[in-house]
């Protein structure tokens, strides 16, 4: 074993090496700027990590977890929440250490994926990271949806086509290759169906066991897919808040490395890589404004802390881009506090909503989230169900993409705020639809026009033909 | 008037009350009133980790719930309590 300061180490040295804190002979280690190193190789790393308990430390630009509300400092462990006063931890970067290392020639030599922004990731080790082709989703100029609703420039940012089809995987495989860094001996999170199964596909290609707490009701593709990838699914008779804090009392008794609990100040850390591709595919300019599917608030508070990072290391030059949330009526605790002018978020204590991946009543990150859209002038609206839905057919319908109804909710806070003139003609909006349709078949479906059934002959196509007629186009003879 | 309350901590909490639940007995009849007695009960430190004090408040992400409803649902602070009642203190940051 070599004792050795870490600060002084280059992280992308391309050597395998792992850091105890806790082993069967060693004390732990308080102060991890001193550290026990060993080398063992790739291939034995994941017996390695389920046979100890690793902690990673500073061979990346990340520095520290610093306390969102007192400033407390932390080494960058297992650790989420303030000791001294319960606040939430965020990862600080060395920016300046970035911004002479990275520029936008290297990170476009970068892989197709979020991995590409890795210095601006909170990891440690490059070869424990679990790219299953997550981010870096096209961001597509939508003409037909801004020429409906009166815009000049629109554009979606298409996260529904992540390889579990929802923007959790980009969290995900980051919590996953974290916990890996920490040795963790297995993954864990709480969800409402999308974060279940892009932890459970990170986590099986990263040989960890993974445990997701579901509350009752989602629909069955989120569950079967869930199931598919091997997870341990555990549906818990109750709301998503119920479930939160069940999985919070389990992570802090247990050595379940949770997501979206014990390991949030890193998995956030990949929401904001939404934030850094539209920049970057807006050919490094940020856009006007950002319409946000928000839950927990903690994707909105990304972006806003994604756009400012940017900026900070010189990839982007000034930027006023306006961020809104878009939550549904049934459950919408942070855009009713947003529009009754209050800092206090009200739980809703059930959520009534088509909209399962966004019932969350009691919002972690919903003070955050208000910062962020008062600070850059956005705004919020909280449509009902038929206007979700019919937000989910216009998108589908004008731009040919099928969204679960977290995107209708996008699509139907942006028709509002056109409506209400809180969005100009000439505003540059980026929509982002945060899961696919596929994943919600059993809300979208009722609204739609039922499947036309015939007979298989020719007579009959043509008298159907005839009363679907469309004035002014021939489209079938004789019909 | 004194009511008797059971309080349930979480993991987070109970470093410092040592440990998961008590029986408290109440000088008043709001959840302010029971945490002026937890606060008597588990001194400087317990006051430390609940009270913000900048705003002399409970902390924003200390959330209590009286027989599982959260007191910003009922009076906040001031929702009232009686004899066997359950209130749990469960520090959450988590989720999303």
């Amino acid at each position: 074993m070599i004792r050795k300061d870490v600060r002084n180490l280059d992280w992308r040295v391309n050597i395998s090496l792992e850091i105890f804190i806790r082993s069967g002979r060693s004390k732990p280690v308080k102060n991890n700027r001193v550290i026990f190193f060993i080398t063992i190789s790739n291939e034995n790393i994941f017996k390695y990590n389920h046979r100890k308990k690793v902690i990673g430390v500073g061979l990346s630009y990340a520095i520290e977890l610093k306390c969102r509300e007192c400033g407390k400092s932390y080494p960058l462990g297992l650790v989420s929440t303030c000791s001294r006063c319960f606040g939430p931890l965020s990862v600080t970067y060395d920016y300046n250490k970035i911004a002479n290392d990275v520029s936008r020639e290297s990170i476009a030599s970068g892989p197709s994926t979020l991995w590409r922004y890795k210095e601006l990731l909170p990891i440690n080790n490059p070869d424990l990271i679990i790219d299953i082709g997550a981010g870096f989703t096209r961001l597509l100029k939508a003409e037909n949806l801004a020429e409906k609703l009166g815009l000049k420039e629109c554009y979606i940012k298409n996260d529904s086509v992540n390889p579990t089809f929802s923007f959790k995987d980009r969290p995900a495989s980051v919590a996953v290759s974290k916990a890996l860094e920490f040795g963790s001996p297995a993954v864990g999170c709480v969800s409402t169906g999308n974060l279940s199964a892009a932890m459970a596909a990170h986590a099986s290609k990263a040989r960890l066991p993974c445990f997701a707490f579901i509350p009752q009701g989602l629909e069955a593709s989120k569950i079967s897919q869930t199931l598919a990838y091997g997870a341990h699914l555990i549906t818990v008779d109750g709301t998503y808040d119920d479930v939160n804090r069940l999985a919070t009392e389990i992570a802090f008794t247990s050595n379940i490395a949770f997501a979206n609990i014990n390991l949030r100040p890193y998995y956030v850390e990949g929401s904001k890589t939404l934030a850094f591709e539209v920049c970057e595919q807006l050919g490094w300019q940020a856009p006007d404004h950002v319409i946000v599917p928000t839950a927990s608030g903690a994707l909105l508070h990304a972006i806003w802390r994604g756009l400012r990072e940017l900026e900070e290391v010189g990839l982007i030059d000034d930027w006023s881009t306006r961020i809104s949330a878009a939550q549904p009526e049934g459950c919408s605790p942070i855009v009713q506090a947003l529009l009754k002018g209050s800092d206090e978020i009200i739980p809703v204590e059930a959520p009534n909503t088509i909209c399962k991946s966004l019932a969350i009543g009691d919002p972690a990150d919903g003070y955050y989230a208000l910062q962020a859209i008062r600070a850059t002038k956005g705004t919020g609206r909280a449509p009902n169900d038929d206007e979700i839905l019919e937000g989910v057919r216009l998108l589908a319908k004008t731009e040919g993409i099928y969204t679960e109804p977290a995107g209708g909710v996008a699509v139907a806070t942006l028709k509002q705020l056109i409506e209400a003139g809180e969005i100009d003609y000439d505003e540059r909006v980026v929509l982002l639809i945060t899961g696919n349709g596929l994943k919600a078949q059993e809300a979208i479906a009722g609204g739609l026009q039922r499947s036309h059934k015939i007979s298989p002959t020719i007579e009959e196509f043509r008298k159907l033909a005839n009363k679907l007629c469309t004035p002014g186009v021939k489209w079938f003879k004789g019909a | 008037m004194v009511v008797k309350v059971n309080v349930k901590f979480s993991a987070m909490i109970k470093n410092v009350t040592d440990a998961d639940a008590a029986t408290i007995d109440v000088n008043g009849e709001t959840v302010n009133d029971l945490l002026a007695a937890l606060i008597r009960r588990y001194g400087a430190q317990f006051e430390k980790r609940v009270i913000d004090e900048k705003t002399g408040k409970l902390r924003r992400f200390i959330n209590v719930f009286v027989n599982g409803r959260d007191i910003r649902n009922l009076q906040g602070l001031g929702t009232k309590l009686k004899d066997g009642d359950e209130v749990r203190l469960i520090p959450t940051v988590a989720g999303g």
